[in-house]
């Protein structure tokens, strides 16, 4: 074999390499994107806000999944702190029916229990939500502690100490 | 012995893209564990290997007969003759050497076909994966077709530029045997 051929066996074995490469990355990246395509994910509570005038918390509910999520209904524990007057209870099985669209961001409005006084600092909400999704008749939950903090209090800045 | 396995390739590559359609009219593809982008990597395949069975099995048996002359083993000439198209008459006045290189480059009209087509398919692959041409809808398989047309390029290209490394060495022994012995060397060891 002359000289010449000896270099175009490397070049054209460098050049399947990168075709191999080429074609099964392609393959097996439509194999496991179709998996996951396949998988229901967890929804994620972002953020929660406690309104005072409705009485309620607003929770942001992320979708992280590819698959549409179905909110069917939320459990709310009221756990009291040492500076309320309200006594603990349990408002159970409050329905939603709200769908979570496949990677966004959705706003549930959770009502605490009707003519009770609203939460003071230190107060414990424990909101469980259950959801289901079209790949089984199960019924999965969540959880989502919120403890009322300072934060509602306007805001002070501390100054650094001079 | 090799002309019977280029039909015989040839045919089973055709058998295969009929049973493909076939299979994607009937709808089928719901009983196979394929993929459709799957699908679009064997469609791609097997039409350019179509395309190319002619070059991949010329470039094959002109390296071999290339071999052959290289090593004064003796070809059958008549064979040579009859894959060049061009007028016996003038067939029949060419030296070996540049009866093989004339072989060689009457397989160029099969190339540069296979080439344009396949640089095509290239072509508006990279125009729907740049989304100029609506990625979701015909790209992610279009993309598949050019990765199986990928395949069947890669052998024609490794074929291809192999068999054009030896025209030069071809030239090369035949003026060697032309200067070493007498004239009557060049005459065809039929």
């Amino acid at each position: 074999m002359s000289q010449k051929r000896v270099w175009l066996l490397l070049f054209v074995a460098l050049l399947g390499l990168f075709i191999g490469f080429g074609a099964g990355g392609y393959l097996t990246a439509n194999r496991v994107a179709t998996a996951m395509e396949q998988i229901p994910a967890s929804p994620i509570v972002l953020d929660t806000a406690y309104d005072k005038e409705q009485n309620q918390l607003a929770l942001s509910m992320f979708n992280p999944g590819p698959i549409p999520l179905r909110l069917e209904s939320y459990t709310v524990t009221f756990t009291p702190g040492s500076e309320t007057k309200e006594a603990a209870y349990v408002i159970s099985e409050i329905p939603v029916q709200l769908t979570l669209p496949p990677f966004e961001v959705v706003t549930v409005s959770v009502n605490l229990k009707e003519h009770t006084e609203e939460l003071a600092v230190g107060d414990l909400v424990t909101i469980s939500i259950f959801y289901t999704h079209p790949l089984s008749p199960d019924v999965y939950s969540i959880i989502h502690p919120y403890t009322q903090g300072a934060s509602e209090a306007p805001a002070s800045t501390p100054t650094p100490a001079q | 012995m090799n002309l019977n396995a280029e039909r015989l390739v040839w045919s089973l590559m055709l058998i295969l893209l009929l049973a493909f359609i076939v299979v994607q009219v009937l709808g089928l593809i719901l009983l196979w564990p394929l993929l459709p982008e799957d699908w679009a990597f064997l469609a791609g395949l097997l039409i350019f290997w179509l395309l190319a069975n002619k070059l991949l099995f010329g470039y094959g048996q002109f390296i071999q007969v290339a071999e052959r002359f290289l090593a004064d083993v003796s070809i059958n000439v008549e064979d040579v003759r009859a894959k060049v198209h061009h007028p016996a008459e003038w067939l029949e006045s060419l030296a070996l050497g540049s009866l093989l290189t004339a072989w060689l480059h009457d397989l160029d009209k099969y190339r540069y076909t296979f080439y344009a087509t396949y640089l095509v398919v290239a072509l508006f692959t990279m125009l729907t994966k740049f989304n100029l041409l609506g990625y979701n809808l015909v790209g992610n398989y279009l993309e598949g077709a050019f990765w199986g047309a990928s395949v069947v390029a890669f052998l024609v290209l490794a074929l291809d530029l192999t068999a054009h490394t030896y025209p030069a060495d071809i030239l090369a022994h035949a003026e060697e045997a032309l200067s070493s012995e007498a004239p009557s060397t060049t005459e065809l060891p039929a």
